[in-house]
């Protein structure tokens, strides 16, 4: 295959896709089973709680899962 | 810098990649969600981020609040390598809703609780990332490792900027701690990105 037909073939291929749905907050309500959702990809659901306390943010919010390094598995003995 | 075919090779593999999972209707942003039907803001994914535990590179993908994303943008990779207790973070690789990467950066100190090393050693552990994953995240952790390649130049730029910025920074802030707390610092260097144009420049004529 040309370079060209490769790259091609990639935007041919990923024009097809539907977009991705964007992330949920965590305490965003559900979907009603069986109804479908207005904004799939629109912008973060409202909150349970709009007016409740605001979730303390992570004082390292991008840090890996376990920053101390992997867990270790427990030995057999 | 990276030989010719060094970057051909990587090309190859993205675009092989990328166009495998399109063709089964799948974006990389999907793919990159380890085949959870939610997507949650600020939830890593995998959950325990993916790790090679041998070479001590390990990434995950993730999307912070609405109201925090760039335009267009639907998560990031962050790519990170381990010594024992200490990581540091290597770059951010941003997608769109299609799974296409946009834009590349770099990040404060304090967002990943990294241990700040120079410039000059994040990019030589950037230049040696590679993942030896198998199972259904292999193919992302292949995808990965050839973007660095395909990128190199730029995320390299990038990082040595980051090091300029903190520089200046410190002489703002009096203070090296300070700067690298500097919660109104969060991505310290970022550049927009073109894959397709990217692809078509190394891609082989020949090929």
């Amino acid at each position: 295959m040309s370079k060209k037909s490769t790259v091609a073939a990639l935007a041919l291929a990923l024009a097809g896709l539907a977009s991705a749905p964007m992330a949920n907050a965590a305490d965003a309500p559900a979907t009603p089973a069986g109804t479908e959702q207005k904004n799939p990809c629109g912008p973060k659901k409202e909150s349970n709680n709009p007016c409740g306390p605001a979730k303390k943010k992570a004082a390292n919010p991008c840090g890996p899962s376990n920053p101390c390094g992997p867990k270790k598995r427990k030995s057999a003995d | 810098m990276l030989i010719q075919s060094t970057l051909c090779l990587a090309a190859q593999e993205i675009a092989g990649i990328q166009t495998r999972y399109a063709k089964k209707g799948m974006t990389l942003s999907e793919v990159a969600l380890c085949g959870s039907k939610e997507f949650i803001e600020w939830n890593h994914y995998p959950a325990n981020d993916l790790v090679d535990e041998v070479s001590g590179y390990e990434f995950y993908y993730h999307a912070h609040s609405a109201d925090e994303m760039h335009d267009g943008e639907h998560g990031h990779f962050h790519l990170f390598k381990r010594y024992g207790n200490d990581f540091h973070h290597l770059i951010g690789i941003a997608l769109n809703q299609q799974g296409l990467p946009v834009r590349l950066f770099t990040t404060n100190q304090w967002v990943t609780g990294e241990k700040f090393v120079s410039a000059k050693s994040v990019v030589a552990e950037l230049r040696d990332f590679d993942m030896a994953t198998k199972g259904r995240m292999g193919p992302i952790a292949r995808w990965i490792s050839a973007f660095t390649k395909l990128y190199f130049n730029e995320m390299e730029m990038l990082i040595l900027d980051r090091d300029d910025k903190i520089s200046q920074l410190e002489i703002e802030m009096g203070d090296l701690n300070r700067a690298l707390d500097s919660k109104s610092h969060h991505v310290l260097t970022e550049s927009k990105i073109d894959l397709l144009d990217r692809l078509s420049q190394h891609l082989l004529l020949s090929n």
